[in-house]
Formats: C-alpha cells, sequence, structure tokens
C-alpha cells in the first residue's frame, strides 16, 4: 500500500517550533520585559486584583503581577526541563549503545539494568530521591534524570541491535574500527532521529514532573517562582481568585503542548505520518 | 518431516513459566537492590531533612540508630534485602505502625483507580485510533488526534483542581474528594456502592481523558499496519464491507499485542496516579507517598517505591504469560524451534 509522503514542515512541526522559541525568548527576555525581584511584595491595597488592563492576568495574595511572576516561573521550568533531558539523553544513549553493541556479558549486565529501572513508574523514583535530598536546582536536574534516562536507553538499545546486524556496520567492523569508533561513527548518526524526538518528549514530560514537584513544594524554593509553586500558592484562593490557579496551569499545558507538537512533527518528518509510534511508548 | 508444526501442539509452556518465575525472583532482589543503593548513593541525609523541634536534643541520632542508618552500609543492605522479602518494611516514623500495613490498606484503592481509568482511556482512545486509521489526514482525525495531544500535555494536578472548581464547587454535582461520604459506613451496601462510584468519576476522568491520546496511538500505528495487510486488501476484494472489515476482522487481529502493551503500560499508569490521587485525597499508594514524604516518613517512602516498583514489574510479566496463551505466534518465536 502506498504511504502519502508527509510535508516536510507539517503544521504540527512549525507549530511546536514557534512554541519553543517562543518560550525560550520569553525566558531570557524575562528580566528585560520585567525587571525587578518577582517575589518582592507588592504595594498595599494591591492583593488579589482580578485581571485588568494594569495587570493583565492579575495579582496574587501578596499583591505581586502574576504576569511577571509567570515570565519568571518559566525560566526555571525551561531550564530544568532542557537540563534534565540533556543528562538523560547522554546517559541512555550511552547505555543503550552499550547494551546493543557491548560484549556479551556487558551487554546482559546494561539491559537488566535498564529493565530494573523501566519497571519503575517514574514518579515514585522522584520522590523517593527528593526524600533524601535538598531540592536545590542542581540536584533536582539529577534526580529528574536519574529517573528518565531509561526510556531513551531502551529505544537505543533496540535500534542498536537493528544496526548491528547491517552491512555497513559489519563492513566498518571488518576494516578494523574500534568498537567505539563503530558506535560513533556508523551506529550514533543513525539513531539521532530516535533520540531526538525521545528528547523533545522528555522535556514536556520533565516540566510536567517539576511543576508537580513545586506544587507539592519539593521542588525549587522561593524565591524562585516556580508554575507549580504558583499553583499550589492560588489552591488557597479557589474560591475567590481563579486566575493564581488558572494561568500558570495554562503556561505549563502550553510549554508542554509545544515539545509534544515538536515531538511529533519531527517523528512525521523523519518516519512519515503514523510510524515509529514506539518512540512514545514508554512515556512516564 | 512436518514443515509446520500445527499450532493446537503446544510447545512445553511449563519450562517457560519456570524460566519466568526464576526471572521475577530475580527481577524483586534487583529490585529491592536499585531501591537500596539508589538510597544511600544520592548525596543528602534523610533523616538531616526531618524538623529538629519535633525530635528534641540529639534525636537526629537517635532515629538514626532506630533506623540502622549508622551501620556499615552492606550491613544495612542484608537487613533491608531479608525484611523486604520477607514483607517487613519496617515501622513509620509518623504513625508508628508497620508499613506493610499502611501499603495493603492504600494498594487496592490504587488499582481501582488506575484500572478503571484505563478501562475508560482504552475505550475512547481505540475509538479516536480506528477513526485515524482509517482516514489518515482528514480533518476529523486530525482534529481528534490534536484533542488527545492538547488533553496529554495538561498537567493532571492542576486539571483536578480544575475539576473540583466546576464540578465540586459551582455545579455542586459531585463530591471534591475522598473515597467515601463521612456516613457511607451507615448506608446500605447498593448506596454505598453509588457514593463510591459518585466519588470515583472525578478521579477517574482527569486520569483517563489525559491519556486518550496514548491509547489513540497504539490502536493507530497496530491497526494501520494490519490494514495494510495483503488479506485486508483481499477481502476488501470480495466485498467485506468496510466497517465490518475494520471493527470486526481487523481489530480483532489487532488488539492481541493489546495485552503485552498493557503490561509495558503498568507504570506509566500507576505513576500518572500520584498527582491524581494526591489533589482528589483517594486514599492509595500515590498519596501514602506524597504524604510521607512531605512528613519526612523515610521508612514509608522507600517501601511504597519497592512495593510499587515489584507490583508493576510482577504484573508485566503475568502480561507477558497471558499474551502468549492468547497470542499463539509469541510461542514460535526465538530461540525455541517449533519444528520437531
Amino acid at each position: 500500500m502506498l504511504r502519502r509522503p508527509a510535508p516536510a514542515w507539517s503544521l504540527d512541526l512549525r507549530l511546536g517550533l514557534w512554541l519553543v522559541l517562543l518560550g525560550i525568548a520569553l525566558a531570557a527576555a524575562a528580566a528585560w520585559l520585567a525587571p525587578g525581584d518577582p517575589s518582592a511584595l507588592g504595594p498595599t491595597g494591591q492583593t488579589l486584583l482580578a485581571p485588568s488592563w494594569r495587570h493583565l492576568l492579575g495579582t496574587d495574595a501578596l499583591g505581586r503581577d502574576v504576569l511577571v511572576r509567570l515570565l519568571h516561573g518559566g525560566r526555571v521550568s525551561l531550564l530544568v526541563g532542557w537540563a534534565s533531558m540533556v543528562v538523560a539523553t547522554v546517559l541512555g544513549t550511552l547505555v543503550g549503545l552499550g547494551a546493543g553493541l557491548a560484549r556479551r556479558p556487558v551487554r546482559a549486565a546494561l539491559t537488566a539494568v535498564i529493565d530494573l529501572f523501566l519497571a519503575f513508574p517514574g514518579v515514585y523514583l522522584v520522590l523517593l530521591l527528593v526524600a533524601v535530598s535538598r531540592p536545590s536546582l542542581g540536584l533536582l536536574v539529577l534526580v529528574l534524570s536519574v529517573s528518565t534516562w531509561m526510556d531513551t536507553a531502551r529505544l537505543v538499545r533496540t535500534e542498536a541491535m537493528a544496526l548491528r546486524d547491517r552491512e555497513f556496520v559489519a563492513a566498518a567492523r571488518g576494516l578494523g574500527l574500534s568498537a567505539g569508533a563503530v558506535a560513533w561513527r556508523h551506529v550514533l548518526p543513525n539513531l539521532l532521529p530516535t533520540v531526538l524526538v525521545a528528547g523533545a518528549l522528555r522535556i514536556g514530560q520533565t516540566i510536567l514532573v517539576e511543576s508537580f514537584l513545586s506544587f507539592l513544594g519539593l521542588g525549587p524554593q522561593e524565591p524562585l517562582v516556580t508554575w507549580g509553586g504558583m499553583i499550589a500558592q492560588g489552591r488557597a484562593h479557589l474560591l475567590d481568585a481563579w486566575w493564581l490557579t488558572a494561568f500558570p496551569g495554562l503556561a505549563i499545558a502550553v510549554t508542554v503542548l509545544a515539545y509534544n507538537l515538536l515531538a511529533d512533527g519531527l517523528r512525521g518528518r523523519f518516519w512519515g505520518e503514523g510510524q515509529g509510534e514506539e518512540v512514545h511508548g514508554g512515556a512516564a | 518431516m512436518v514443515p509446520h508444526a500445527p499450532v493446537s501442539e503446544r510447545p512445553p509452556v511449563p519450562r517457560y513459566i519456570l524460566q519466568r518465575l526464576l526471572h521475577a525472583a530475580l527481577l524483586v532482589v534487583g529490585l529491592l537492590t536499585v531501591v537500596f543503593f539508589l538510597v544511600h548513593l544520592m548525596p543528602g541525609d534523610p533523616v538531616g531533612l526531618i524538623d529538629e523541634q519535633h525530635l528534641g536534643a540529639g534525636g537526629r541520632d537517635l532515629v538514626r540508630e532506630r533506623l540502622g542508618l549508622d551501620r556499615p552500609l552492606l550491613e544495612q543492605y542484608g537487613h533491608w534485602l531479608a525484611g523486604a522479602l520477607r514483607g517487613d518494611f519496617g515501622v513509620s516514623l509518623r504513625q508508628q505502625r508497620p508499613v506493610v500495613g499502611i501499603i495493603a490498606e492504600a494498594l487496592p484503592n490504587t488499582l481501582l483507580l488506575t484500572l478503571s481509568a484505563f478501562l475508560l482511556e482504552l475505550s475512547i482512545g481505540v475509538g479516536i485510533g480506528v477513526t485515524v486509521a482509517r482516514h489518515p489526514g482528514r480533518l476529523r482525525s486530525r482534529s481528534l488526534a490534536t484533542g488527545g495531544l492538547v488533553l496529554y500535555s495538561l498537567p493532571s494536578f492542576w486539571l483536578g483542581l480544575v475539576a473540583i472548581m466546576v464540578f465540586a464547587r459551582d455545579l455542586g454535582w459531585l463530591p471534591a474528594g475522598g473515597m467515601h461520604a463521612p456516613d457511607a459506613a451507615w448506608l446500605p451496601f447498593g448506596a454505598r456502592g453509588l457514593d463510591l462510584l459518585r466519588h470515583l468519576l472525578l478521579p477517574m476522568l482527569v486520569l483517563g481523558l489525559g491519556n486518550v491520546a496514548v491509547s489513540a496511538r497504539f490502536t493507530r500505528s497496530s491497526l494501520g499496519r494490519i490494514l495494510a495487510d495483503d488479506w485486508v486488501l483481499a477481502a476488501r476484494a470480495r466485498g467485506v464491507p468496510e466497517g465490518r472489515l475494520v471493527w470486526r476482522h481487523a481489530l480483532r487481529v489487532a488488539s492481541l499485542p493489546v495485552i503485552t502493551w498493557v503490561g509495558f503500560s503498568l507504570p506509566r499508569l500507576v505513576g500518572g496516579a500520584v498527582a491524581v490521587e494526591e489533589v482528589f485525597a483517594w486514599p492509595g499508594l500515590g498519596r501514602v507517598a506524597v504524604q510521607a514524604l512531605l512528613a519526612r516518613d523515610y521508612p514509608v517512602i522507600v517501601a511504597v517505591t519497592a512495593v510499587v516498583a515489584v507490583v508493576v514489574a510482577l504484573g508485566g510479566l503475568l502480561a507477558d504469560l497471558l499474551a502468549r496463551w492468547a497470542d499463539p505466534r509469541l510461542r514460535l518465536d526465538g530461540d525455541r524451534p517449533e519444528v520437531r
């Protein structure tokens, strides 16, 4: 059956990419767009104001502008999301390559480690690790990467094993290239699509987990602003100030959607529409 | 020589089951080991996070001693493994009762919420997946797929808060949280069931709808492959009506991998329930874990993580066995040729 060729720049891909870039630009320019400390108390008499032209998204219980805090909160979410994704992807790719290409005992051991970690629901692993450490930004990134690297590792391992038996890999090995060189020069480039799509999905998922942790008060602490923390503060005012809960949630949703769209668009671009679904299987 | 053994001639299943059981035992020990070393290799000190005021002077050392954290690492590991394998996970610091009891109370609640949400996810997701697989690129398919992706991108704890705001506060249709009404114990049996359903509905909807996209994707890719098969073309050529072909023939073949897939999805399902349980005060494992974490109740959080991983892993193994039972083709794969 003939498959429709997917357009190179599908709507998903364009919309996802634009939203991702917009998010990064807003986070980068937050200090310039909204100078000053977003956690400093607002002027008296300005608490819990509904959205208006002066405060587009209203103010919170301490008189702080919600829009300003949203802009600053995006920095934490994006930083944690990207950093965790990079660490998890590097770790997952290395372990996955080893589990797919190394000699038999090493391969078996690494595969066993991947399978053991895959049995954990990611959120529980995050909670467990947060229980023993204080939530500084660096540790949070470490915790989130340790809890998420195995999805990438599983995908990389499956593909590396398929590539191992291909002629060009056998040829490279036959020419006398070392195992590391074969993995780096001949296997890794063929894995890039998978790693990229998984990475884009990973950022969205990590931002969701980070916002949940911040919502519980276990994420980055004041004076850092987090979207999850803003929702937690808004929870006390569900009855009288809906904007405190609504807007940070929408900000998270749009950001995560951007990365999910980007992943879908990249998937369509690499493999054609409806293909490569297995990359989505292990989402946390 | 017989070129193809008839499928009804079953391969020696017992040996396979034995292998799997051994695998399961190794898996349990492995998971307990991972939990232990993760906790102990992370920088930080669980007892150091407990508020000194609650403990009094020297209280932290006392807690450390009681938890055995002052012993050599390997001795702690042996103690942990031996205890955990017997089902002894120590005593909760907060509640002063065995952790096993706390977990045993919460596990069924988590399973109830998770499985009902999964059924909801599956029933909607399959419908969307079939539509998208049959009419790829159509407007209807695209909007359904995009809708699923939007739901998938919403933070479930936030969606839960919004649902509480709308359906519990503004409309007053459903309770805002918990599992039973305060007077549930005095209600007759039928009314008690109805009460439970009313409490289940919102968390189930939030958890299930968020994941519709995952089921839809799975259905689409599974069904899409099958619709490209030659036998589908042949059936079409014979004039089998399209709806009947998709729903009766193709979907039946496509549904076989579902069992394996459910096993594979268990971590996602159980993990996703944590945030929803917390927001709706649903007394499941996720809420136990979060509350233990907030109270710095270290033995509970360690035990819950270990138990969840073991339950999920054993569920995965069970799904694997079931899949082999349901789909004879799976028994033909791999190292054991069936031609004898």
